[in-house]
């Protein structure tokens, strides 16, 4: 339910953005990445050199000084130039620190939990997108790894399982997340300011695990992700289609799992196609052009590995095609505007 | 109703405090994608890949029996679907969008006939050739359908009919092959943007001057650290042409995403130079290259906040 006070205030600034120009963010973010690239490319060089002659513990210090002068400078609010700067600072804070800790010998465990402290207390402080963003992928690395190093003898046995498990979980938090926009709004004002960096942060991290283990051969472990990924999407569409009736609803699901069936044994597909749905309803071009992608190169990927003779694969293709097309018809001719 | 952006929601939340329900219901109602939106996605997705999948089936089907298909339905099945796509895209009522989208099909066949023809009759010749004759046959098609995606394709095809000559038949110095490579690219984003009757996108236009401003700057610094002969003096000449120019329009058209570009190419470029100058002598002078990085980078961002101001105060 909208109040008239939220109502009024979006009249506000609707009118505000018709009288002003709206201001590309294209070449702010070009700006930032691309910069601190440069710089951080030049510092991991340095930092690859010092490490070889083994001042790590001089590369520490640095990295401890620069990280704590960007949490300064990014607890404030910042013009973008400062922003900008702070977080090339804050890029290479991470690798001085990487390359300093690397041949301390520290047991793993409390060095993932010193590296979560820190991206922990940096998430709290930075106002600075970017930075928190950098944060969230750092530390939900570093969670995995912890429970890695503490569990290793158990999951050196089913690393696969693992690594499926943590796809199911990123995925089931990227749902979640993307899901509960309001809470986020209007929990307090560190959760507003931290939604978009948390969405890309988890979606970036769900992103590069998947292609890390799309691009290892097909195992029969993966029917945790599956069956997570084919839960979500169902519940996705459930709660899309509240205006139909239950019949309809029923059928638009039963068809939707048919046409996502193959994707059990290759659940790529189905994350590709959750962040592409998500994107759309969000109307975010960014993550939608990231599951259309995906979505792409995870069915061309699929459909190469697949072992079977080029007549197998023509048979697979084009009825998969003719369901799609079937499923096509359907749509168009039975359901009206009141999706 | 007027549809929200979601950056214009957060605006208002973060200068004010409102109950979760309030916000889920102006989301749901303004912001998010509403039923009808919904409706012509999916028919759009199930559609595309219904049509992509049953495509791909029919070319996996002549994959597998290619050994066994007679040279003349191999060609003839090409030609008759270059000839029906663009029939269909002449005759048939449907949105100039649909027949423009057939015809860069048939214009991509064109190029998947000349592949065929180069593996029946064993011609022997090289890849250059083989991208050379594609671009020179579409042109005139591209031309007259005159859409940016086939724009798109045809630049692709030109720079890499372009590299495999430098490749295969020049055998040229790296300097003299981006100096082609960037003069090419740089005239036809010239062409394309300032030829009234080609409507030139934002995306393309991005895309193409990321491109050139990307070639002239990894020219320059290819031409720095090479033995100096007249290419790299040329690469010098090029790139700060482009540079100069590329600045000009920018502030012409107020595009700030173009001087972003030539600040993180000038970067680049002064970055290069101190490297050669240095000669790598010492590792603090990669730490003192982060940091000119860092500055750069903070200038770049004060020219622009500058130029911002200096447009939007003139308006």
């Amino acid at each position: 339910m909208e109040s008239n006070q939220l109502n009024n205030q979006i009249h506000l600034e609707l009118e505000k953005n018709r009288e002003s120009k709206h201001q590309s963010t294209l070449f702010s973010k070009v700006i930032t990445i691309g910069g601190s690239l440069i710089a951080s490319l030049f510092f991991i060089i340095f930092a690859a050199l010092c490490f070889i002659s083994g001042s790590n513990p001089a590369l520490l210090t640095m990295g401890i000084i620069i990280s704590i002068t960007s949490l300064m400078i990014s607890s404030k609010p910042q013009s973008l130039g400062v922003a900008t700067v702070n977080v090339c600072l804050f890029c290479i804070a991470v690798i001085c620190i990487g390359f300093g800790m690397k041949n301390l010998k520290i047991n793993e465990t409390y060095l993932s939990l010193i590296i979560i402290a820190i991206n922990f207390i940096s998430f709290l402080i930075s106002k600075n997108h970017f930075i928190k963003y950098i944060n969230v992928i750092l530390g939900i690395g570093s969670l995995f790894s912890l429970i890695f190093f503490l569990f290793e003898d158990v999951i050196k046995v089913y690393e696969e399982q693992y690594i499926y498990s943590i796809i199911s979980i990123l995925s089931i938090a990227y749902y979640l997340t993307s899901m509960n926009q309001a809470w986020f709004y209007a929990k307090s004002k560190l959760s507003l300011n931290s939604y978009q960096s948390v969405i890309y942060g988890i979606l970036t991290s769900l992103i590069l695990t998947c292609y890390y283990t799309s691009f290892e051969s097909v195992t029969n472990t993966n029917w945790i992700t599956s069956s997570t990924v084919l839960l979500l999407i169902s519940h996705f569409i459930w709660k899309q289609t509240e205006n139909l009736l239950i019949k309809d609803r029923l059928l638009l699901l039963f068809l939707c799992l048919c046409c996502l069936g193959c994707t059990f044994i290759f659940p790529a597909i189905g994350i590709a196609l959750l962040i592409l749905i998500i994107g759309f309803k969000h109307k975010n071009t960014t993550i939608f052009s990231i599951g259309l992608t995906s979505l792409i190169v995870m069915i061309s990927k699929f459909y190469y590995d697949l072992n079977f003779t080029l007549l197998v694969k023509s048979a697979l293709l084009m009825s998969s095609g003719i369901l799609f097309l079937i499923t096509y018809y359907i749509f168009k001719n039975k359901y009206n505007e009141n999706l | 109703m007027e549809k929200l952006k979601d950056r214009v929601l957060f605006k208002i939340c973060s200068e004010n405090s409102f109950s979760k329900n309030e916000i889920q219901g102006v989301l749901k109602n303004q912001v998010y994608q509403q039923p009808k939106d919904w409706k012509v996605f999916l028919e759009y997705l199930f559609l595309s890949l219904g049509v992509g999948f049953t495509t791909a089936g029919v070319v996996f089907f002549f994959a597998f029996n290619w050994d066994i298909i007679p040279d003349f339905v191999k060609l003839g099945t090409i030609q008759l679907l270059i000839i029906s796509s663009i029939t269909a895209a002449y005759f048939l009522k449907i949105k100039p969008n649909f027949k423009k989208i057939l015809l860069t099909a048939s214009c991509v066949l064109v190029g998947v006939l000349f592949a065929v023809f180069g593996q029946i009759y064993q011609t022997g010749a090289n890849a250059y050739d083989f991208f050379l004759g594609w671009t020179i046959f579409i042109s005139l098609w591209v031309i007259v359908v005159n859409f940016n995606p086939l724009w798109c394709i045809y630049l692709v095809l030109i720079n890499t009919t372009l590299f495999l000559y430098t490749e295969q038949v020049a055998n040229w110095e790296i300097a003299t092959c981006f100096n082609w490579l960037t003069t090419c690219n740089f005239l036809a984003l010239i062409a394309l943007h300032f030829t009234p009757k080609i409507n030139l996108s934002n995306w393309l236009f991005n895309i193409l001057t990321t491109y050139v401003i990307g070639l002239s700057s990894i020219g320059v610094i290819g031409a720095i650290f090479e033995n100096w002969h007249i290419a790299c003096s040329i690469s010098l000449i090029i790139y700060f042409s482009i540079l100069f120019s590329s600045i000009w329009h920018a502030i012409k058209t107020q595009n700030k995403l173009i001087i972003a570009l030539t600040g993180l190419s000038l970067i680049c470029f002064i970055s290069a130079l101190i490297l050669k100058i240095t000669d790598f002598f010492d590792i603090g002078i990669f730490i003192l290259l982060s940091f000119i990085a860092v500055i750069g980078t903070a200038i770049t961002i004060q020219v622009i906040q500058k130029l911002d101001k200096q447009w939007n105060h003139g308006k």
